[in-house]
């Protein structure tokens, strides 16, 4: 039996987690700001940095007792490298260097995207390599292949904007809450998604890449048109037409990567997979073509520290340490 | 800030010319040049700076809205390219403190391009361009705004704007910065 600590603050949320084996969970606690971001209508990275070193220690202290261990008991030390905001970063790298250091830990650092595929291998213990993962976020629109533990090639990514950021920005023209992609996401399974006519981005090129800046200035052009006009835009209808056009362009991208490599099993990972209407479509055209979906609990689909953990378990199964020397790298890449 | 005249005013009808226009300013660029772009969601900023990291050698495909993430790196060529957005930033003048944001906004090896920079317009350096983009409909009209950058330098970037053969009519009264 070998325990994982995990950490991670890349972004908004403090986050450590205690993994057994790389796929069970013993312990995964998050800490997140999003109720005072709320309030500011996006990350507050004065905020974040200040709250993750406020919170660091507490959160790892509280995964430990959760998991019912002590630092004794852990074989290996996991924490986010990048991508992500330096300054947030900084405080869970260094937290997990200093513990790796004082206790003679072994220390890995771990990127982001990487760990958002684990949240799938944490959550079916029986799911193997080769699959594709599609993780969709609010910073993060990505396509990989995992051939196996540790081995990704990225097929696509976006070329502007995330898809959640798409949402989010379009929800904000509509008037709507932030974080306006759950929002969207309830609407539009009671709109009609036919009611609006918007592009599917980068429609007839040839490529596995995503492209969502394109629908976002379409949907503002339909908004303004409409306020010209004197008219009232149907919400729900348009929040569906709007996921309509997002998730379209997801589950093709999807399919195409499972074609073109393969693969029998099609996994989605990040903020954005918690959506409801992504899963369900995902799922029946998987099904109509005969491959294997997964999806994260929605726990698990956020930033967490065990999706880290877990990953960091698996690269150094194969061997890997990382220096204590490690930096933080901000645009760190897969 | 002072009233400052434009040095060029580009109306474009499509996205791949707002990316020229990108790529024209990329190509004057020293380092520590500074390029704040201001516009509303949807005018076509990210896209310039598409141009612009083409320009510097990058792939353009490489370069993603920054709103979530604040901050991209792109290095490696012959200028590093820094591309920021404060949208999200509510207190910026304090956040950007914060953060340490003031090395990206005041550039000395490298080059660095702001999304949203108006919000924290006190923390920018002050030799930069500022670049306005106005939708039109479906074309944008794009104003460009030289600060403590040498007549020299104005003087060529005139002239390769001009080439591009975009200064249509429609251009007259561009917006300033605010």
């Amino acid at each position: 039996m070998s325990l994982c600590l995990g950490i991670e603050t890349s972004c908004d949320e403090t986050a450590a987690a205690v993994v057994k084996d790389g796929r069970e969970i013993l312990s995964s606690v998050v800490a997140s700001s999003a109720e005072l971001h709320k309030v500011y209508g996006g990350v507050v990275p004065e905020i974040a940095s200040r709250r993750h070193i406020e919170l660091i220690l507490p959160v790892i202290d509280q995964a430990l007792n959760e998991a019912g261990v002590s630092l004794d008991d852990i074989a290996l030390i996991a924490a986010t490298q990048g991508p992500g905001l330096v300054g947030s970063l900084l405080v869970g790298l260094m937290a997990a260097k200093a513990l790796a250091f004082a206790r003679n830990i072994p220390f890995i650092g771990v990127n982001h995207i990487e760990g958002h595929i684990y949240a799938n291998f944490l959550a079916h213990p029986e799911l193997m390599p080769p699959a594709i993962c599609l993780t969709v976020s609010g910073g993060h629109t990505e396509l990989l292949y995992i051939e196996k533990f540790g081995s990704y090639s990225r097929l696509g990514r976006t070329r502007d904007d995330a898809a959640g950021e798409c949402l989010d920005k379009v929800g904000r023209m509509l008037g709507l809450p932030y974080p306006a992609g759950p929002v969207i996401d309830r609407l539009a399974m009671e709109g009609n998604p036919q009611a609006y006519s918007l592009p599917r981005g980068l429609a007839g090129e040839e490529t596995l890449d995503f492209s969502f800046s394109g629908l976002k200035t379409a949907a503002m052009n339909e908004i303004n048109r409409a306020k010209q006009r004197g008219e009232e835009i149907a919400v729900a209808d348009f929040a569906a037409s709007l996921m309509e056009a997002v998730v379209d362009v997801l589950v093709d991208r999807a399919l195409k990567a499972a074609e073109a490599t393969g693969a029998q099993r099609v996994m989605l990972s990040g903020g954005v997979a918690a959506s409801r209407v992504l899963r369900a479509r995902m799922e029946a055209a998987c099904r109509e073509r005969s491959l294997e979906f997964y999806a994260p609990p929605i726990a698990l689909c956020t930033d967490n520290a065990a999706m880290i953990a877990s990953a960091g378990y698996f690269r150094h199964l194969g061997g890997e340490i990382s220096p204590l020397s490690l930096n933080a790298e901000p645009s760190l890449r897969l | 800030m002072a009233v400052q005249d434009a040095i060029a005013t580009i109306v474009t009808e499509t996205p791949a010319e707002t990316e020229a226009v990108g790529r024209v300013l990329g190509r004057a660029l020293v380092p520590g040049d500074l390029v704040n772009l201001q516009g509303d969601l949807g005018a076509g900023k990210t896209l310039f700076v598409k141009g612009l990291a083409a320009s510097l050698g990058y792939d353009p495909h490489d370069v993603q809205s920054p709103t979530f993430t604040l901050v991209h790196e792109h290095r490696g060529e012959r200028l590093t390219l820094y591309h920021l957005d404060l949208y999200r930033l509510d207190d910026a003048l304090a956040e950007i403190e914060a953060l340490g944001f003031e090395e990206y906004l005041e550039p000395e090896d490298a080059v660095t391009a702001v999304e949203w920079g108006e919000r924290g317009e006190p923390a920018l350096s002050r030799r930069r361009f500022d670049v306005v983009f106005e939708v039109l409909g479906s074309r944008r009209r794009i104003t460009v705004y030289a600060r403590e950058i040498e007549q020299q330098r104005i003087e060529e970037l005139q002239q390769a704007f001009s080439k591009l053969g975009l200064e249509r009519t429609g251009g007259a009264g561009g917006g300033r910065p605010t």
